[in-house]
């Protein structure tokens, strides 16, 4: 029989972005044999992430990829997609960037292995985004979140490390499994792992073990993004985890797991039947995420725990738009898609300052950012900024983030979701301020807080994002808004 | 079929039972290992032939083989791997609750389901190996090259963690 | 004679659901492991057994029921050396015991 490749219709252009990232992970894993010196291959391995933007860039030029499903309809060339994997490598960028300094002191003897799982874990994601099948949703999501327990558990003689990457394992595991069980009754129901083709064929599904495979699925990706009451694992993960490997967990995986979540709802399970049901359940999610999150953050004493619990209300925030995608999908998604670049951006500098002072040999508690005014004014400046951003305060870009989510919220009619939002951004003042207190209001007698020149980048692109992206924002929401024009019919 | 599907139906809830039930680790593989046994006689009677091949060298040969080293890594050392069952946790009960709701949920769901009588017949080569090796490189190639990539942060992960290098 | 479906997606049901609630209830690192395999193994035979009653000309399910082997392997793999490393630092594999960071 011969095979008949028509049905395949590759496209090299499509996959260069993660064919060149997969490229350098491979060579910086062979040339980490050969070589005495690790620093150049962090180079190298950012210059992998900066050449797949590049490679992006030529992909998503007009004409340059015909809008489609390529490679047997495994990837698909559309905005979405391409916002989406931008938006991952500028993340897994920002992460290298701000672990350059720290990777040498605390992981000397696997440097390059960290590097090279976090390109790995970032080659999944950026599948988890681009696809519109679910096998390969699922094979990218694993790829990512093996590559994230090995994270979690570097440093081996760490107690609290191995700590974090069991319960990070054995629950993201479970949520593997739960997830793929709703996902073995989807493919039952309609014969197809092809979203769209899902959703034409669902429509003939029995209602009632739709409904089931759903909320499987909902669970499943509920654990994946850290939505209460499915966050337990991640207050443990983010606090034993190792320091930068925390702040990749807050800004890459999730955001993939979001894309997911979009695609697969708003591609797969969009019939009415199905969509108010869905919509309903991730109001509540959100309801309990904000809530949950918020109020936990209140009591924390270790910034590395708040800023887990901090990024459960985050989850909670998105789903608003989550929620609301299900009635309006244009404004809701697109509003989803804006707040993850403006998270991803503000939390880098964030968790570079946390870097910063674990390469001083210092901790992440509360009490470690006294007097940090004093200590550096200009990152305790930054830190100030960066946490208006996340309050949601204008003129940040966390401000637009939320008021698109809010706008989102209210014309999809969830209007009680939204000002619960805005109440909850209230309540976060509380916590973030207690970091602010210790900054700038509180004495210490240790020495001046010096950050290497990879941590001053990174903080200097969040602080300059943050302002930039929120005042330009109209031209990136926009565009988010545009990604969706493809999806969500 | 159908005594062969019983049979079979019988050793995996056995197996399965046997891991929940069961003091020690080491039979509690042993339970899974008969497990995964009655659901490769289970595929190979779907005609599934090289998934119940695939099942038996992966799950019983691979996967258990690793679990009955560890577990025996484990007892080698003097803490015991196994301790008596003390008092249960604290979420313990609602949990179990939930999982016993989810498997009635599950159990009354796949009766729904069954809304067309009989099985068509089967293509030719269905479930053979020149069947899946065509599928794997055509239109599943880039799954297939991605759980190349799986594998590889399993081996990089297994080393990092446990190997000789960072101690 | 046939057998109706329900017999072999009952069974993947129930193993779906005895691995749940071991892995939720038990506190043995190891043993909540295995019934993570075993929830894999209900699914595998819930994708198995709808494309043999419903969709023969199909070849997604069985690919995606080779994929889950192969992920299961690996994250097996991954599992048991975090085990392994919990195990030379604590000297338990209990989860409940494994409690430095409070939750």
């Amino acid at each position: 029989m011969p095979i008949d490749l028509s049905s395949v219709n590759p496209n090299l252009l499509i996959i260069l972005p993660p064919g060149v990232l997969a490229v350098f992970a491979l060579v910086v894993l062979v040339l980490d044999l050969y070589s005495q010196e690790k620093r150049w291959l962090a180079g190298l391995s950012l210059v992998g992430v900066l050449l797949s933007l590049v490679a992006l860039w030529f992909a998503s030029r007009p004409g340059a990829v015909p809008p489609g499903d390529y490679f047997g309809r495994m990837v698909t060339a559309d905005h979405f997609t391409f916002y989406m994997v931008a938006v991952l490598l500028v993340a897994a960028g920002l992460v290298i960037l701000f672990s350059m300094d720290w990777v040498p002191r605390r992981l000397p003897k696997v440097q390059v292995e960290y590097y090279e799982l976090v390109l790995f874990a970032t080659l999944g994601m950026m599948f988890m985004a681009a696809s519109r099948d679910v096998t390969l949703i699922y094979l990218g999501l694993e790829l990512s979140s093996q590559a994230s327990y090995i994270l979690a558990g570097l440093l081996r003689n760490d107690p609290r490390s191995n700590e974090a990457a069991l319960k990070y394992f054995l629950n993201g595991a479970l949520a593997s499994a739960v997830l793929l069980f709703g996902l073995s009754i989807l493919y039952g129901l309609t014969g197809t792992t092809y979203l769209p083709e899902m959703l034409v064929a669902l429509g003939q599904a029995p209602l009632p073990l739709l409904v089931t495979a759903m909320v499987f699925v909902i669970a499943g990706f509920g654990f994946k993004v850290a939505a209460a009451p499915f966050h337990l694992w991640a207050p443990d993960a983010y606090e034993g985890a190792p320091t930068p490997v925390s702040g990749f967990f807050s800004m890459a995986p999730k955001a993939a797991a979001w894309a997911a979540v979009l695609r697969v709802f708003l591609e797969g399970l969009s019939i009415p039947q199905v969509m108010d049901k869905w919509s309903v359940l991730y109001a509540v999610l959100s309801a309990s995420s904000m809530l949950i999150g918020n109020l936990t953050a209140l009591w924390q004493t270790n910034v590395k725990r708040m800023m887990a619990y901090s990024s459960v209300s985050h989850a909670g925030y998105i789903l608003v738009g989550v929620a609301a995608a299900a009635r309006a999908p244009e404004v809701g998604a697109g509003a989803v898609l804006f707040y993850l670049l403006s998270y991803i951006l503000t939390n880098a500098g964030i968790w570079a300052a946390l870097v910063a002072l674990e390469n001083q040999g210092e901790g992440t508690e509360m009490a470690d950012f006294r007097g940090l005014a004093q200590r550096n004014p200009a990152l305790a400046w930054s830190l100030l900024l960066l946490f208006v951003s996340l309050i949601g305060i204008p003129p940040t870009v966390g401000f637009f983030g939320k008021f698109f989510l809010f706008r989102a919220g209210v014309q999809a009619g969830y209007v009680w979701l939204a000002v619960l939002m805005a109440i909850n951004s209230a309540i976060s003042v509380g916590y973030y301020y207690a970091v602010v207190r210790n900054m700038f209001f509180e004495k210490t007698e240790k020495p001046r807080l010096e950050l290497g020149s990879s941590l001053q980048a990174v903080v200097a692109l969040s602080v300059l994002a943050v302002l930039v992206v929120g005042l330009g924002s109209s031209p990136v929401i926009q565009y988010a808004e545009a990604a969706l024009g493809l999806l969500g019919r | 079929m159908t005594p062969v599907f019983l049979v079979a139906a019988a050793l995996a809830v056995a197996g399965a039972l046997g891991v929940i039930l069961s003091r020690q680790p080491v039979h509690s593989v042993l339970a899974l290992v008969l497990n995964f046994l009655g659901l490769a006689a289970l595929y190979i009677s779907m005609d599934a032939e090289f998934l119940g091949v695939v099942q038996l060298i992966i799950y019983a040969g691979a996967i258990m083989v690793l679990f009955l080293f560890v577990i025996g890594l484990l007892t080698a050392r003097k803490d015991p791997v196994e301790r008596e069952a003390g008092e249960p946790l604290p979420l313990q009960r609602p949990l179990s609750i939930a999982a016993a709701g989810t498997l009635a949920l599950l159990l009354g769901g796949s009766l729904l389901v069954a809304r067309f009588g009989g099985r068509p017949g089967v293509p030719t080569g269905f479930g053979t190996v020149k069947e899946f090796g065509r599928h794997l490189l055509v239109t599943h190639v880039l799954p297939f090259e991605l759980t190349a990539f799986v594998l590889m942060v399993a081996v990089v992960g297994v080393i990092v963690l446990v190997g000789r290098k960072q101690a | 004679m046939q057998l109706p479906i329900y017999f072999p997606l009952g069974l993947g049901a129930l193993l779906f659901g005895i691995g749940l609630w071991g892995a939720l209830t038990r506190t043995n690192a190891v043993r909540i492991l295995m019934f993570i395999e075993l929830m894999l193994n209900g699914v595998n035979l819930n994708l198995m057994t709808f494309t043999r009653y419903y969709y023969p000309e199909n070849a997604t399910g069985p690919i995606l029921t080779l994929f889950v082997m192969t992920v299961a392997a690996a994250e097996a793999s991954i599992g048991l050396a975090i085990i392994l490393q919990i195990v030379r630092n604590r000297g338990t594999v209990e989860v409940d015991k494994v409690d430095l960071l409070k939750g």
